[in-house]
């Protein structure tokens, strides 16, 4: 599977989410990479509590500066991150130590997430970039 | 003659605590002031208060994570006052992430330490064991306990808003669906805000009558996702990266089959350091052996209950760092 990559169209110009988008992206290479070198199962154990972690901070970046600039669309935009928290901490780690199958779920869980994600970030970069130009 | 007469000469000596030993200390001032406070209100009971937040911040500040590990696996049955101490320490740690000053935390501690001063009685006799949907009466008493707290600590003198306020806003959220007044978004304080997500961090972790205790991890994505309704949103981050997905305290088993305590936080976030007391063959170990939780065979693969371990609790003491306890003996 090829390995994602953020082009520019999708940055936020904000260095902070920019970073965490980054960092998002190359946990899910990262875990893509360990189940093509048939690295060590514990491993994806480990990257599925960093993305866990991240999630909860990137969502928050995101959420507060989306209020300070009166995104219109918040709401919206803040079911769509409970929808993928559930699905990332309802993640069974145990099973990626026995399965192969678990550990393609959760690559697949990953990258499904962080496209649909950086995805519904365009409007938030097109809103904050209209704004920044009045 | 008075026994506190400061005329009298005091030797003043140190002694070296546990967190656990420390701990039980602060639990049975906390539980006098508690008493006094509802029995005497006017005999000085906000300086012993504020006395007590002045030690919690400053073991916060020296033994965070020892102190984080004593509250998270104290299990104490009447534990009433080691929850309100438990959510002190967690706004000391939540305001200062937010830039709070030392005197505004002082205050807010105090507001934890007093927060169920209007429902204590209920508290500790009915809904920590009661199984029952709430009655209409207990409903009655828990939403007026915030102003009634506030009346209690006003007939005890206090006046300092900045422990008044957040007391009295404990339970508002910022959806406006919280009590006593229904504020909502930025009518509540930051310091109220702080209180309510340390404060509903500490009831999940905790059982109840009516439900188990939650795993801290899904305690944290719990709050999260209550986030901008019920709770804070920059508090609810700040405490998961406060706490990890595995805090202080925390049982865990390894990949390699080993049993410990989290321990401390590591030196790559977020994997912690983990104290193990029992070996990958069941074997009771005679001192916990740290293990970096970054590395394959340490990785945390899941959480447990406490395990049995014939000496468990002299284990625990050696783990983390001592406080130092400035003691004043009659002579």
């Amino acid at each position: 599977m090829r390995p994602l990559r953020i082009e520019s169209a999708l940055k936020l110009s904000v260095a902070e989410i920019d970073s965490q988008h980054q960092e998002l992206v190359d946990l899910a290479n990262k875990t893509q990479l360990i189940i093509d070198d048939g690295g060590h199962p514990v491993c994806l154990i480990r990257m599925l509590d960093q993305f866990n972690e991240l999630t909860i901070r990137h969502f928050c970046t995101e959420e507060v500066l989306m209020q300070d600039a009166g995104y219109p669309a918040y709401q919206a935009h803040k079911q769509m991150h409970d929808v993928l928290i559930k699905k990332t901490f309802g993640f069974d780690a145990s099973s990626l130590l026995g399965d192969i199958g678990a550990a393609k779920d959760l690559v697949a869980l990953m990258r499904e997430w962080l496209l649909d994600h950086i995805e519904a970030d365009r409007d938030v970069a097109n809103y904050l970039k209209e704004r920044q130009s009045v | 003659m008075n026994g506190d007469n400061p005329v009298l000469p005091h030797l003043t000596v140190f002694k070296e605590l546990t967190v656990f030993e420390w701990l039980d200390l602060q639990h049975r001032l906390l539980s006098e002031i508690h008493q006094q406070l509802l029995d005497d209100p006017e005999k000085g009971q906000a300086s012993r208060c504020l006395y007590l937040a002045h030690q919690i911040q400053k073991v916060a500040s020296e033994n965070p994570i020892g102190l984080l590990a004593a509250l998270q696996l104290n299990r104490s049955l009447k534990y009433q006052q080691m929850k309100e101490l438990f959510v002190g320490v967690l706004c000391e740690m939540l305001a200062k992430e937010q830039g709070l000053a030392s005197s505004a935390r002082l205050y807010l501690i105090c507001a934890a330490l007093t927060q169920d001063l209007g429902m204590l009685e209920l508290q500790d006799n009915a809904l920590d064991r009661q199984a029952n949907p709430l009655t209409d009466s207990q409903k009655r008493q828990i939403s007026k306990h915030p102003l009634q707290g506030m009346r209690l600590l006003q007939r005890a003198q206090v006046k300092e808003t900045q422990w008044l306020t957040p007391l009295e806003q404990h339970h508002e959220q910022p959806d406006g669906r919280g009590y006593p007044s229904g504020l909502k978004g930025h009518e509540i304080t930051l310091a109220a805000g702080i209180l309510r997500v340390a404060d509903g961090y500490v009831a999940m972790v905790r059982p109840r009558g009516d439900r188990p205790a939650l795993l801290p991890k899904d305690a944290i994505k719990e709050i999260f996702l209550l986030r901008s309704k019920q709770f804070d949103t920059v508090s609810a981050r700040i405490l998961a990266n406060i706490l990890g997905l595995y805090p202080p305290g925390c049982w865990v088993r390894l990949y390699n089959g080993e049993m410990g305590v989290v321990s401390g936080i590591g030196n790559s976030h977020p994997f912690p350091v983990v104290s193990v007391i029992l070996s990958t063959e069941g074997e009771h170990l005679s001192k916990a052996l740290p293990r970096d939780t970054h590395l394959d065979p340490y990785t945390v693969v899941e959480m447990v209950k406490a395990p049995f371990h014939f000496s468990l609790t002299s284990l625990l003491n050696q783990i983390w760092p001592t406080v130092k306890v400035e003691m004043r003996k009659k002579v």
